[in-house]
């Protein structure tokens, strides 16, 4: 199964996926949290790993649908740092998912390439095994120039996680540094510049399956303008309707949001003006904070 | 063909989308007044909330209420209401966010609860609570001489609360000495408890972190509520122009009931 499904759509979703694309706003950036996987092996009478792989397969389906769209942004939550407490059976089986997923995504890059996807894999990978860090780490460097559309994939992530380590490299800047930051330099702009998805704008919509209404430590810091979007129906057995039901939700519900949103943007953007955002010193240690992560990145390929 | 086809069809569909939307809220306002007129009649919601702490097989701890910049209908007396609701349900704490500003509708808890020494407001104050006990509980249909006789902590949240308030945390943390820096930095736990203790201590929560959150707006969406707290917060919409009463709050309640939280097993 390839990480972008080769979906055929009948005339009617093709009327209706065209009227949402040319009729409203397409959002940038959607956030997925695949839910409801091993609920649906249950109701299947299948293991929790066929649960799993069947979600990936539904992942393949979902990027051909946000490709088709127009979307530019697309980030899934993979593992939670949470789901170690799950039983060594499931979480090794996951993991060998994962390999085999990586594995087939390197093998297939030249087809990533065509359509211009670039995988980044956001949260602690440290936390991984080696093996699947090496995948990962490759898989990112592989793919790093590509730029038609960025599949962000939250692995070993909780958000609270993700925080800290945007606090831990605030911290981690030596005195000795020449240029260090001022204590004025650090709110919560300097902050956002810092999380894993430092790259990324804000999701415009996050997207759950399977009933839950709550958003289990994902991108809690970045999704205070997004559109919340909660359907009952499990991960593997989303259709496209859902999909269109998510983006046609999205676009009725986005002008009610787009004050907030400008208003936010702007206290953003003044922040940044009053915190020295733009400063040498501020954009130096910005600069090396995209090194350092580069060099764990290549260090990780090349163990 | 398509390219003329599919604006066209979306037109309709907008067109539809906004009839729809004029006609649901003006039946939503309907059903308020209906509902209203109905609870003013019936002057004991007791039996209410009676049966339901009985059925109700888990409670939130900690409610918070999330208002729009753009709601309209949340005013002082329905912030009153919930929080006679809430305290006579059992719920301890109750957070409130609103983030209208005071042009536009928003509340000073302070002119509702009684303030103490700490961040945290009584509900109801002092004066209120004597005169509650010897009230028949007539207003608006709803008792406050309920199940629970003790006064429900109340916090007001602010914008900066959120997002400022992690980098509040951050340059306090930043300004210490180069070995308690070291000291933090060596395990990232050291450091997730020192920013949840630096949080904490600069919003005076000593409670747990909400466990269900009302959000009264036209969508549902966070507006930046406290990205370190609500990360397990089971969120709820009430849509805008919707009528909120005891029976609404205590469905809320029992929807939250029915969820099954995981911690990620």
């Amino acid at each position: 199964m390839s990480w972008v499904s080769d979906y055929q759509y009948t005339w009617l979703q093709r009327i209706a996926f065209q009227t949402l694309k040319l009729s409203g706003h397409v959002p940038y950036h959607i956030a997925f949290v695949m839910d409801g996987n091993r609920r649906f092996a249950r109701s299947k009478q299948l293991d929790k790993i066929e649960g799993h792989s069947r979600g990936f397969s539904k992942l393949a389906d979902v990027l051909r649908w946000c490709l088709d769209m127009g979307i530019r942004e697309v980030t899934t939550f993979a593992f939670s740092i949470e789901n170690f407490k799950r039983s060594s059976e499931e979480v090794n089986g996951l993991f060998n998912l994962a390999r085999e997923k990586f594995t087939k995504l390197l093998a297939e890059c030249n087809r990533l390439d065509e359509h211009g996807i670039r995988i980044r894999v956001i949260g602690h990978i440290e936390l991984l095994p080696e093996d699947l860090q090496r995948l990962i780490a490759t898989a990112m460097l592989r793919t790093e120039n590509n730029n038609k559309l960025f599949l962000n994939v939250a692995f070993a992530y909780t958000s609270r996680d993700e925080i800290t380590q945007a606090v831990e490299s605030v911290l981690s800047q030596s005195d000795k540094d020449t240029d260090t930051l001022q204590p004025t330099d650090i709110n919560e702009r300097l902050l956002d510049a810092c999380l894993y998805t430092r790259h990324s704008p804000p999701p415009d919509l996050v997207f759950r399956t399977s009933g839950e209404t709550r958003l289990s430590d994902f991108l809690m810091w970045q999704l205070s303008t997004s559109v919340l979007y909660f359907t009952h129906v499990l991960w593997p057995q989303i259709t496209i309707w859902n999909f269109l039901a998510s983006i046609l939700a999205y676009q009725r519900d986005r002008c009610h949001l787009q004050d907030y949103r400008n208003r936010s943007r702007l206290e953003s953007k003044e922040l940044a003006k009053a915190g020295e955002f733009y400063s040498g010193r501020v954009q130096n240690f910005l600069e090396k904070l995209d090194n350092s992560r580069r060099q764990l990145l290549i260090r990780m390929a090349s163990n | 063909m398509m390219q003329l086809i599919c604006p066209v069809i979306g037109w309709l569909i907008w067109l539809f989308f906004y009839l729809h939307w004029q006609l649901q809220l003006l039946w939503r306002r309907l059903h308020a007044l209906v509902c209203r007129s109905c609870d003013y009649w019936q002057c004991d919601q007791r039996e209410l909330f009676k049966r339901a702490s009985h059925e109700l097989e888990k409670l939130p701890q900690h409610l918070v209420l999330v208002i729009a910049p753009d709601e309209r209908y949340v005013d002082a007396a329905l912030l009153k209401n919930i929080l006679s609701y809430a305290l006579n349900i059992g719920i301890k704490y109750l957070s409130i966010y609103d983030t209208r500003t005071a042009r536009t509708g928003h509340v000073e808890l302070s002119k509702l609860c009684e303030p103490t020494k700490s961040r945290a407001m009584l509900w109801p104050p002092s004066k209120q609570k004597e005169q509650n006990g010897n009230c028949n509980g007539t207003r608006n249909g709803y008792a406050g001489n309920g199940l629970h006789p003790t006064q429900l902590q109340v916090y007001q949240i602010g914008h900066d609360d959120c997002h400022a308030l992690i980098a509040d945390v951050c340059r306090e943390l930043y300004e210490q000495s180069a070995e308690a820096k070291q000291k933090l930095l060596q395990k990232r736990e050291t450091l997730t408890d020192a920013i949840s203790a630096g949080l904490n201590k600069r919003l005076e929560f000593a409670v747990p972190e909400p466990e269900l959150g009302i959000v009264f707006a036209k969508q549902t969406c966070t507006y930046g509520l406290l990205p370190w707290h609500v990360r397990f917060t089971e969120f709820h919409t009430h849509h805008s122009g919707r009528y909120f009463g005891a029976r609404t709050f205590l469905q809320v309640l029992y929807k939250y009931a029915r969820c099954e939280q995981r911690w990620g097993k």
